[in-house]
């Protein structure tokens, strides 16, 4: 697999009271060309923020320097959130309700994605959209689409989401935690849905989670992230099945499903893993 | 034999929907749902949106009413009480919900919040009401320094382990949590799981959990309740009713619950 | 490790608040008016005739002893103006605070309890915004007997429904927060979910809205002492030297010029702060 996204020693400062501090430091990862990559940390590991910068989203307060970020041998240092955001990749979040405006059609929101991203006439837009929303699994398209958010349940939402971010014709996605806010059945559902893509569309995928169960579910490889850096990484099968790194060893013991019912879990003291970032 | 604090029977609740002028559906969203806890019982209530198991919740709170069937707590029909006795039954009954910093008043300080249910309640002078919370926050592992601060300051854990603490204040025979762990990380999730298991112990409490997640009810519930559309499809022993699942919807729960899919060598 | 996150909303509101150099003059302009008001007494040597004593030299133009000129009466329009602030700074506070502590109670009461009482408090809020609130304070001014009270009457009379609604619709959107549910839960009484769960994110807007509205209460109380509806005489109302003033305009230009800047100062300043507190404090952002 040719290296798709590239990715060395990405780093993101953020000013603070106590000085400047490094929410990225020094991150690097590769992802091939229809690969699923999953990101895992807890919150303030900078797993988001890693992605936020690749797509040139950062706040202005924060700086971000790389000595290698290229898409396809392409340099994104030097490309705005605009040249970046949908024509090369995009984004799906958390909570599906919240990213769609409600008081427009999912027709019209996707409709304005395929007139910014392509140069199809209106007809040749409706047969896209429709054929989007059959690629990501919706049962009834033309009713979908005439409907408003609201009237549709979250796991729809998010299947609306991933069509949105196919309609720009990006081949890289990245999803951060898109499953959190779902129930458990349709949260496997959009797992399979992610897997389905990949297989049909050929389409590499970037799968921030907290949740060590669903990323060995469907990720390739796994990169763990702890205070900003990536301190394991490795094929997901072999990362956690053979953790090298303490701080896997100990996401991987506390986390739950793993252990014998009803009893006590091994949890990570605070004290475990301290942040040296703040420490003045 | 164990004595019933709580006992849910039969109940319904349904809500209208109105369509237009004229027209009305009626909603389901319980249908003759019974459960019994007893003293020291820790119950999961499992389901996904839509099972019913937050207006069961609010139910059996008595912040709803029953369409129809009756709800005793510790012998008494809660919808028969009224003014000071259901006073009574609120110290008897505490809440924890999903996400602390949004259960707990941003502009109290630790104290107040802590204060709040016991100056709700009681009389007690400065120095007693100081060392009850004193005592509570011990309970719940934190430190004294933590009193004149407020939820901001908290991480996660920290925050709902205060939430807790105020759920203990009363000492209560039973405490309803919602998604206690849910909004936290994997890592505090277990420490919170850890902390509720040896609190129950101590206080004698019993503890009914509603939660989407199946893993939570296997570390902190002896029995476990799974609604789906609002009637109950399966209940019964935790460890049995996850090893040998009877009902279709427990089987697709158990099923889509993603497992760690551990490496071969 | 977790940041305090109301001390940094506070931190952030201060800080932007100092970065917005209106808001900084406009605070300099107050305080400097105030102190004027304040120690009006050390800043003039025409005491009595700032509280309405004639003198001799009448509609004298500015000079060297007579900063601002003189009036009809021969009195030194530069005390008239100090005494006078304090009459028209009092009055606008006085009319802010009634609207405001009257308003505020009323709109927390309807957001809580909704239902009825609800209903009947915003008929009645209804009521009054019906009546343009210069029309209001002109016609019960005419009606009451003049004097202080019943003129800061007057004016507050068609001011208060705004502070109900800013607060009930404050009210409303923390109304349904879990830990207001949580309180009601644990039995606590109304008074004190009002008054100490939602009164600190009602504050805030209510605040704003009362600065801004000083600015229009200056305006307002001279307005209707300019109509005559204000203090009896002699008292040394802005208003009422602009009303006494008009006659004598365009020669006696100082007579109109300077009241008229004052109060056009001081209610822009208060304006200009009202706007710049506003825009340092963050709406709300949800956890």
């Amino acid at each position: 697999m040719k290296d798709y996204l590239d990715v060395k020693n990405l780093v993101v400062e953020a000013p603070r009271k106590e000085g400047v501090i490094k929410l990225v430091d020094g991150v690097s990862f590769i992802l091939g060309k229809g690969e699923i990559l999953g990101i895992v940390g807890e919150s303030g590991s900078g797993k988001t923020i890693t992605c936020t910068a690749i797509l040139g989203l950062l706040p202005t307060s924060m700086k971000k320097s790389a000595s290698v970020l290229k898409l396809e041998g392409q340099s994104l240092l030097s490309k705005t959130h605009n040249q970046i955001c949908g024509n090369l990749m995009s984004m799906i979040f958390q909570d599906p309700a919240a990213a769609l405006n409600p008081v427009f059609t999912v027709r019209s929101q996707i409709n304005a994605v395929l007139k910014r991203h392509s140069s199809l006439s209106a007809g040749e837009r409706r047969k896209r959209l429709h054929q989007l929303l059959i690629d990501v699994g919706l049962p009834d398209p033309v009713r979908v689409a005439a409907s408003f958010p609201h009237e549709l349940s979250g796991g729809m939402q998010q299947r609306v989401l991933i069509a949105m971010a196919l309609s720009t014709g990006a081949k890289l996605l990245i999803a951060d935690e898109p499953t959190t806010a779902l129930d458990v059945t349709v949260q496997a559902q959009i797992l399979e849905l992610l897997s389905d893509l990949r297989e049909r569309l050929g389409l590499s995928i970037i799968f921030i989670s907290h949740d060590l169960a669903v990323i060995s579910q469907v990720c390739d490889r796994v990169a763990v992230m702890l205070h900003g850096k990536i301190v394991e990484h490795g094929e997901v099968g072999a990362v956690l099945g053979n953790p090298q790194h303490e701080y896997t060893q100990a996401l991987l013991a506390s986390s739950l499903g793993q252990h014998d019912v009803g009893s006590t879990l091994p949890t990570i003291a605070a004290s475990q893993f301290m942040d040296a970032r703040y420490d003045k | 034999m164990i004595s019933e604090l709580l006992s849910v029977e039969h109940i319904d609740k349904h809500f209208y929907q109105s369509h237009g002028l004229f027209r009305r559906t009626k909603n389901a969203v319980l249908r003759d749902v019974s459960l019994a806890i007893g003293a020291g019982e820790s119950i999961g209530l499992v389901g996904e949106s839509g099972s019913g198991k937050t207006t069961l919740a609010r139910c059996i709170m008595g912040i709803m009413q029953p369409d129809f069937g009756t709800i005793n707590f510790d012998g008494v029909d809660i919808a028969l009480l009224e003014g000071r006795r259901r006073q009574q039954m609120r110290r008897q009954l505490a809440m924890v919900y999903q996400n602390p910093y949004r259960s707990l008043n941003p502009h109290f300080t630790l104290f107040d919040l802590l204060a709040e249910p016991i100056q709700a309640h009681e009389n007690l002078s400065r120095t007693d009401l100081t060392k009850r919370i004193t005592a509570l926050l011990d309970q719940v592992g934190l430190s004294l320094n933590l009193i004149s601060r407020k939820v901001g300051a908290l991480s996660g854990g920290q925050a709902q382990r205060i939430a807790i603490a105020r759920a203990l204040a009363l000492d209560p025979k039973l405490i309803i949590l919602d998604e206690p762990t849910s909004a936290l990380d994997v890592s505090v999730q277990a420490q919170i799981l850890n902390l509720l298991k040896s609190l129950q112990s101590e206080a004698g409490c019993s503890y009914l959990f509603i939660t989407h997640n199946l893993d939570v009810v296997r570390h902190a519930c002896n029995r476990v309740l799974v609604m789906l559309e609002g009637q109950i499809v399966e209940h019964g022993d935790t460890r049995q009713v996850l090893l040998s699942p009877q009902h279709e919807y427990t089987k697709r729960l158990i099923a889509a619950t993603p497992q760690l899919v551990v490496g071969q060598v | 490790m977790a940041s305090n996150l109301n001390s940094v909303k506070t931190n952030n509101a201060v800080r932007v608040f100092l970065s917005d150099w209106v808001g900084i003059i406009s605070l300099l302009v107050i305080v400097v008016i105030f102190g004027c008001i304040l120690f009006a007494p050390l800043l003039t040597d025409y005491v009595e005739q700032g509280l309405g004593a004639p003198g001799l030299e009448r509609l004298n133009p500015p000079s060297q002893d007579y900063l601002m000129g003189t009036d009809r009466l021969g009195r030194d329009l530069w005390s008239r103006l100090l005494f006078g602030g304090r009459i028209s700074v009092l009055l606008a506070v006085l009319v802010v605070s009634l609207a405001l502590v009257v308003g505020t109670p009323l709109g927390i009461i309807a957001g809580y309890f909704g239902g009825w009482v609800d209903e009947v408090i915003m008929r009645i809020v209804d009521v009054f915004l019906a009546f343009p609130p210069l029309l209001l304070a002109i016609f019960m001014a005419a009606i009451l007997e003049p004097g202080l009270l019943n003129m800061v009457l007057a004016i507050a009379l068609g001011w208060w429904p705004w502070y109900t609604r800013i607060a009930r619709a404050q009210v409303l959107s923390y109304r349904q927060r879990p830990f207001v549910e949580a309180a009601e839960f644990m039995g606590v009484r109304h008074t004190k979910i009002m008054f100490r769960h939602l009164l600190p994110f009602v504050g805030p807007p209510v605040l704003i809205q009362a600065t801004l509205d000083l600015g229009s209460a200056i305006l307002t109380v001279a307005a209707l002492s300019f109509l005559g509806l204000g203090l009896p005489p002699p008292t040394p109302d802005w208003g009422q030297i602009i009303s006494e003033g008009r006659v004598y305009f365009p020669d006696r230009w100082w007579y109109v010029t300077f009241p008229g800047l004052a109060i056009f100062i001081t209610a822009l300043a208060f304006n200009l702060l009202g706007d710049s507190i506003r825009s340092s404090i963050n709406p709300d952002k949800e956890i």
